[in-house]
């Protein structure tokens, strides 16, 4: 097949960190490039502010406010795609798409910037336990964004890709095990001739790495109501900066079995500062993260069960997201699995790699073309019936008609029957879940079938449900006796948009003033700056308020040389000090 | 599709092994990616999925059953395999209440082919036509009884040998549960309770001293006992050895075989050498099914899986002594065995396991705080475990009600 014009990408939408990657047209050897944003980094913060100036900021000067100002910062809005929740900032309301979108857009940027030319559509992925409604919120972030991504792709699939590719040629049987900022993803996947087939994936839609540092920044706080008898978690700075700390500590103590937190003038209150000092050992943050560790085994076993397969036929587990670098982590998984795990990829992008892959598969490249991958459904699909008990009929019950673990795209027919003697109506309604009541399982839409020949109980409706390989479904009903097939798709469900809602958000998210691109790494060097302004005292301090005005100074210059001389300077102070 | 269709999509020899079938799909997957082109993707889907259930089992799923050995009894709501054999044996049960011993007869042979049909099959069907088998031959409809249960042997023969695994592991258990609900309800209650804790706790020797008194005070009442056990529930007859051999050293006969005599003349419905040699035939079976599956249930167990014994400890006698009543604890018992006690399911349901028993026993000893976090920390998302959250939830309510604001 021929390449198409336009550049591809692949985008990997976490919910702490967002990358893009791409496979450039014509490599011989396909291999997915991480392309560095503005700052020079590959990790993009999905973090989205609102600076001094009034202007958005997204990505690396946001996070950087996010101690200073954590009431104008937002982040892990991943979490809530496919609700209708809002936040507001700076006067206008925004939801998780339209958050979403910007990071998408500053990550199109980057692209655009490295790579010279115009980014034409995009591959997006998302947490494999993702629900319908979460992947259209993710397509419709795209759309705002004004790329189009005509594909999603599962998050641990892409990340088996990126591993595939160059191990198409060993068979096995393999588990990715992902864990990221905010979900936590398993997919058993048997790489056989030439194939990559998952053949199950389950998860955890809120367990993350965020979840850890957060685990460990109650119990600080817990230590620090102890000592000085306030909490903490009541005060939004002192909290956001425990949070952060915390969060550090996280990462040090992957490395480093003890480590100290200085948090001085700590605010654990209204006019209320103290300088805080904690140890904390690796076993102690172990013993708080128990309860979280817990909550991976459900997912292995589960997915280990739906792949009919035994850990010890297992011939590779591979870890995926930057999360699993924590050593207990990895000393679970490897008890579970009976077997040391692997990291064959880099944690941080093989996710973003993989999408870039699937992009240049999309493109037709012609170093891909060998590589095949099925994916399968991750939720039971059905409709809810009434139930026969002896002589009873009782209500709310959910008929799965395509189960989970089904190897998609696929198409599934079931027949139902009407319940009523001169039963005239039917009414489908659509759930995705595993509970046996649909009361427990996530409706996705309905609708009424009107005008049914009225006859004795027992009537068929056959129902088929197709669904594609983005984990969209499309339901049709057809009525055997008079020839007539009815469609749903689902489209809509709440916190979605329709056209003329998302043409509108388009134009809105037009309007909206984000901070130049070039100017990045200024406003994020003085945010930062900032950010460490606070924890210094005396001559650090000084040194540092130094540095800022210097830089604030050659800022109104507007020479360039002179700016990124300063900035250099106050990035070598920032370093040097925190 | 049909099976030539589908062979002629994969482009396969009709004899061909599993794993070649399997190899021959994925390497067509080339021409047809997902991606590119997802119908003819979806078509060679199901060709393979056609194909692989009929290399499994003996007659594939796409053979409809033909219409006339399906009963026009039951009406189906919806086609759901579990729910629609359940409707069918409900049918048949109350066919058999009825008195219309042929349409149970038929019902109960349909019921069998029909899930054969199937290819996956829970282990409550042989236990249920079991009962439906001494159902008829309290009938007194023998031969009816005897044509069921040629079904029923055939039944265990024809279905995979992977099935009979999962399934023989709890054969035993659940026919000897199944012959315990089958006895008359006034079957002498000492004797009827301890086969039940016989049947839970797998120990067959502990236990039977209280009814040796029994043996002295009411003679008659145990032979008759003796009896009806022997004729009715003849896997639990020869597990009850030790009551043969009070009896034996008490009166010097033997109940155990009628057709030599020893049996007393009031035995009421001795159903023959014929039926028990049947019997032993189906619990050879099963005991051949467990002990190749007690391996698995081994090697699970030693992994630090819940083990039968660890989940009887829950069902001991603190549980009467907090004060549950006879029909909760047996819910909840219930509902626990069918979540925890399948081997095929340990492992899923491990932490729930976990959680629920450790609930349940901080319930019923007062520590309610902690009750409270256990049970309520189960995610009950998962269907098949409903019944347990539900009955847990009444425990919970039970033993540690919310304090009213």
């Amino acid at each position: 097949m021929a390449e198409r014009a336009g550049l591809i990408v692949g985008i990997d939408l976490g919910t702490t960190f967002s990358l893009v990657s791409v496979v450039l047209p014509g490599d011989p050897k396909a291999v997915p490039m991480v392309i560095d944003n503005a700052m020079g980094e590959k990790l993009t913060p999905s973090v989205v502010a609102l600076g001094e100036d009034g202007r958005l900021l997204v990505g690396a000067p946001a996070q950087a406010m996010a101690t200073t100002h954590p009431d104008r910062v937002l982040r892990c809005f991943k979490r809530e795609m496919g609700t209708d929740k809002t936040w507001t900032l700076g006067g206008s309301s925004f939801t998780p798409q339209e958050l979403s979108a910007m990071v998408i857009k500053a990550l199109v940027a980057d692209a655009e910037a490295a790579l010279g030319q115009p980014v034409t559509e995009a591959v997006v992925t998302v947490p494999a336990y993702f629900a319908g409604a979460q992947r259209r919120a993710t397509r419709q972030a795209a759309e705002l964004a004004g790329i189009p991504a005509d594909r999603i792709i599962n998050e641990p699939t892409a990340a088996a890709m990126a591993y595939g590719l160059h191990n198409l040629d060993k068979e096995q049987r393999a588990v990715v095990l992902d864990l990221g900022g905010g979900t936590f993803d398993v997919t058993v996947l048997e790489i056989i001739e030439g194939v990559v087939e998952v053949q199950a994936s389950a998860g955890d839609a809120r367990l993350g790495g965020e979840d850890f540092s957060e685990a460990l920044a109650r119990l600080l706080a817990r230590r620090i109501a102890k000592e000085h008898g306030r909490d903490v978690t009541a005060h939004p700075h002192g909290w956001a900066r425990l949070l952060e700390a915390s969060e550090r500590a996280k990462r040090r103590l992957s490395e480093v079995e003890e480590t100290r937190l200085a948090l001085p003038r700590l605010p654990l209150g209204p006019h209320m500062e103290r300088d805080v000092e904690l140890v904390i050992t690796r076993a102690d943050a172990e013993a708080c993260w128990q309860p979280l560790l817990a909550r991976i085994r459900d997912p292995i076993w589960r997915a280990l069960r739906d792949g009919g397969i035994t850990p010890s036929e297992l011939d590779e587990v591979l870890l995926v997201g930057g999360a699993t670098r924590m050593p207990v982590f990895v000393k679970e998984v490897a008890a579970l699995c009976q077997r040391m795990p692997s990291r064959n990829l880099p944690p941080d992008e093989a996710v973003a790699m993989g999408a870039a892959v699937q992009a240049a598969l999309k493109r037709g490249h012609a170093a891909v073309e060998d590589l095949v991958v099925t994916d399968v459904a991750p939720f039971s699909l059905g409709v809810a019936v009434v139930q026969a008990v002896g002589r009873q009929h009782l209500a709310g019950f959910f008929a799965p008609v395509l189960e989970r673990g089904t190897v998609i795209p696929a198409s599934r027919v079931k027949t139902f029957h009407t319940v009523n003697d001169g039963q005239d109506r039917l009414l489908i309604q659509v759930f995705e879940g595993e509970h046996s009541l649909v009361r427990e399982n996530r409706e996705l839409g309905q609708f009424e079938l009107l005008q049914l020949d009225r006859a004795p109980a027992g009537q068929p409706v056959q129902v088929r449900f197709t669904y594609d390989l983005n984990g969209l479904l499309e339901v049709e009903m057809h009525v055997p006796h008079q020839q007539r097939t009815e469609i749903l798709i689902i489209e809509r469900t709440p916190g979605q948009l329709s056209p003329e809602e998302l043409e509108r958000a388009r134009a809105a998210m037009a309007e909206l003033k984000f901070h130049p691109r070039d100017a990045l790494p200024n406003a994020t060097a003085l945010n930062r700056a900032e950010a460490l302004y606070v924890e210094l005292t005396g001559t650090p301090r000084s040194i540092l308020g130094e540095a800022m005005a210097a830089f604030r100074l050659a800022l109104e210059g507007q020479v360039d040389a002179e700016i990124d001389q300063a900035r250099a300077m106050l990035l070598h102070t920032v370093a040097h000090f925190s | 599709m049909t099976p030539t269709e589908a062979r002629a999509v994969l482009g396969v020899e009709p004899d061909i092994e599993p794993k070649a079938l399997r190899r021959a799909y994925l390497r067509r997957l080339k021409g047809h990616r997902p991606d590119d082109d997802p119908e003819a993707f979806m078509r060679l889907r199901e060709a393979f999925e056609l194909l692989s259930g009929s290399v499994q089992g003996p007659p594939g799923p796409w053979v409809e059953p033909t219409p006339e050995v399906v009963p026009p009894l039951e009406r189906a709501v919806c086609v759901d395999l579990d729910r629609d054999l359940r409707g069918r044996l409900e049918v048949c049960r109350e066919a058999l209440e009825v008195g219309a011993v042929g349409e149970a007869t038929e019902g109960a042979i349909t019921l069998l082919a029909l899930s054969r049909h199937q290819g996956f099959v829970e282990p409550w069907l042989p236990a249920e036509v079991m009962v439906l088998i001494l159902g008829l031959h309290r009938a007194g409809a023998v031969t009816d009884a005897f044509r069921v249960h040629d079904a029923l042997a055939e039944w265990f023969g024809a279905t995979g040998a992977m099935l009979r695994c999962l399934l023989g592991f709890l054969a035993v258990r659940w026919s000897l549960l199944v012959e315990l609900r089958a006895l008359p309800a006034d079957l002498l209650p000492p004797l009827r309770s301890q086969l039940a804790r016989a049947c839970l706790t797998w120990d067959w020797a502990d236990g039977w001293g209280d009814l040796a008194e029994l043996v002295l005070t009411q003679p008659q009442r145990v032979l008759e006992a003796g009896s009806i056990l022997f004729s009715r529930a003849p896997l639990l007859g020869d597990l009850s050895e030790p009551l043969h051999t009070m009896i034996d050293w008490r009166y010097g006969v033997g109940l155990g075989d009628g057709s030599e005599g020893g049996s007393p003349s009031e035995a009421p419905e001795d159903l023959g050498p014929e039926t028990r040699r049947r019997f032993a035939w189906i619990l050879g079976i099963s005991l051949l099914i467990t002990l190749v599956c007690s391996g698995v249930g081994r090697c699970l167990s030693t992994r630090g899986y819940p083990s039968g014994e660890a989940v009887l400890s829950i069902r001991s006698e603190r549980w009467t002594q907090a004060g549950l009543s006879k029909s909760d604890e047996r819910r909840v018992a219930a509902e626990y065995w069918k979540v925890c006690l399948q081997p095929e399911v340990v492992g899923r349901h491990y932490l729930t396991c976990d959680a629920a028993k450790r609930g349940v026993v901080a319930a019923l000893e007062g520590r309610c705080d902690e009750a409270r976090e256990a049970i309520g920390g189960i995610d009950g998302r998962d269907a098949s475990i409903g019944g347990l959250v539900q009955q847990l939830s009444l425990v919970l309510q039970l033993r540690c009600p919310e304090p009213t604001p």
